[in-house]
């Protein structure tokens, strides 16, 4: 077929199809078989008749009969052009490609994204593709060597695959290898809750405020660590690492009557646990019933360690326990003792 | 070459390159294949095909329950108004949305292959 041939060719198909079509839809259903053979008959080129059978056939044969081109022109569109050369020189298809790429970036600045994560996501998406094409060329292969590793990248891909999907989420809900429960902002609780943080909280402070508290569960809204505000009860050290047996944490202010949503000074007490020793392996905590506080250390941080004060602010009036918890390894010399100290307050809130 | 001798070495690529023993295409499924192209176009690259026996063009008569196949005719004149689907057990009307058009390697494709 010339080139001139093959677009006569294609202005007589489509005018038949078009034809044939539109008075198909005039038909009753019953009767469309009949139809479409009696003006398929009427076709004289054979090749013509073929190929309108073929379309007309086709499932789609409603969608094609629609975005067939009303005639054959050269559309001289961006995208007609590119068509066009796609038609002449196949490989001018990755250029399709490349558009549909930039697509993406706009479609993804539409999105208000940044376009310094979209650049790395597409990065990553190309990758992916690399790995479609090859599962593509993988399934229809006939080269035995290309076959083979093509396989051992699929069986590599799918252990590989399988094995971080498995670690996500031993680690989301086990917290093994990696405790990713805070990066999706889950939170052990104690008891064994686990509840969703509405915000960011600051470091080491765990508070939970269900959405519907109950008078015993107070919603600590904040609870953050100040410098010492106090003299505490510490009075010199003692050699040893044995353990004080005043081991009570006290709470020079307590116990508390607050406002509800409004900030208070929480201090609390264990300074003379070790005997004034130095001490490491600091674990902490302050329970304030269905949301806890974790202490940390005070080494050069604000946070409070074996004594400290917060600043904490409760939502929901009502009579609250807070139960302060410290364990530490008392040091000296060749010397290592794990000591604990604990206490609680009562705390009004109206 | 010109575009339609292009198609016509990439439908036939697609058939001899398949690693089915007897490869059988729909039109859909070729335009998936050799594309970029329009359905029209390749419409009539097949049909010279078909006449070249190249590829043999098969309609085929699919149950309107399951879609398998339940008829195999060569041209739609040959096509009963009726036909019996064995996989519902039961007479049905045949109409032109329970027909396939299939295409798969004639002689000519066959004896190149071979």
């Amino acid at each position: 077929m010339q080139g001139d041939d093959l677009d006569a060719l294609r202005e007589s198909l489509l005018a038949d199809v078009r034809r044939i079509h539109a008075g198909k839809l005039k038909v009753p259903h019953g009767k469309r078989l009949d139809y479409l053979k009696g003006e398929l008959a009427k076709i004289a080129d054979v090749i013509i008749r073929d190929a309108c059978e073929t379309i007309l056939l086709t499932t789609e044969e409603t969608v094609l009969a629609e975005n067939l081109p009303s005639r054959v022109t050269h559309d001289t569109s961006p995208l007609g052009i590119l068509r066009e050369a796609i038609r002449a020189v196949p490989a001018v298809r990755y250029a399709l490609g490349v558009a549909g790429i930039v697509a993406a970036i706009a479609i993804v600045s539409l999105f208000r994204i940044d376009l310094r994560v979209a650049g790395f996501g597409i990065i990553v998406m190309l990758v992916f593709m690399a790995v479609l094409v090859l599962f593509a060329r993988l399934a229809t292969a006939s080269d035995r060597s290309f076959a083979q590793a093509g396989r051992f990248f699929l069986w590599s891909s799918l252990v590989l695959f399988t094995s971080v999907a498995a670690l996500l989420v031993t680690s989301i809900f086990f917290s093994w290898p990696r405790d990713l429960g805070p990066w999706l902002g889950i939170v052990q609780l104690k008891g064994n809750t686990e509840k969703k943080l509405p915000s960011p909280q600051p470091s080491g402070t765990t508070p939970s405020p269900p959405a519907q508290n109950t008078r015993d569960e107070p919603a600590v809204i904040t609870a953050d660590p100040i410098r010492i505000d106090f003299a505490t009860r510490n009075r010199g050290q003692r050699s040893g690492c044995s353990c004080n047996p005043d081991n009570e944490v006290v709470f020079p202010n307590g116990p508390y009557s607050v406002k509800a949503n409004e900030e208070f000074v929480f201090r609390y007490d264990a300074s003379p646990m070790c005997f004034g020793q130095g001490f490491d392996r600091f674990q902490g905590s302050v329970s304030w019933g269905a949301s806890s506080t974790t202490l940390k250390n005070n080494n050069g941080s604000d946070n409070p360690g074996i004594a400290g004060a917060m600043k904490v602010k409760i939502s929901n009036p009502g009579g609250y326990n807070a139960i302060v918890n410290i364990v530490v390894d008392c040091l000296d010399i060749n010397c290592r003792n794990t000591c604990r100290a604990k206490g609680n307050t009562e705390i009004q809130v109206k | 070459m010109s575009p339609e001798s292009q198609l016509a070495e990439r439908v036939r690529r697609a058939f001899l390159g398949s690693r089915q023993e007897l490869p059988e295409f729909t039109f859909s499924h070729l335009l998936q294949e050799v594309g970029p192209t329009e359905p029209d176009e390749l419409a009539l690259v097949l049909a010279q095909l078909t006449l070249t026996k190249f590829l043999e063009k098969i309609i085929r008569v699919e149950s309107p329950e399951s879609h398998g196949g339940i008829g195999d005719f060569h041209s739609l004149a040959e096509i009963p108004k009726e036909i019996r689907d064995w996989r519902s057990d039961r007479m049905i009307e045949v109409g032109p949305e329970n027909l396939t058009v299939i295409f798969r390697p004639g002689p000519g494709a066959l004896r190149h292959a071979g």
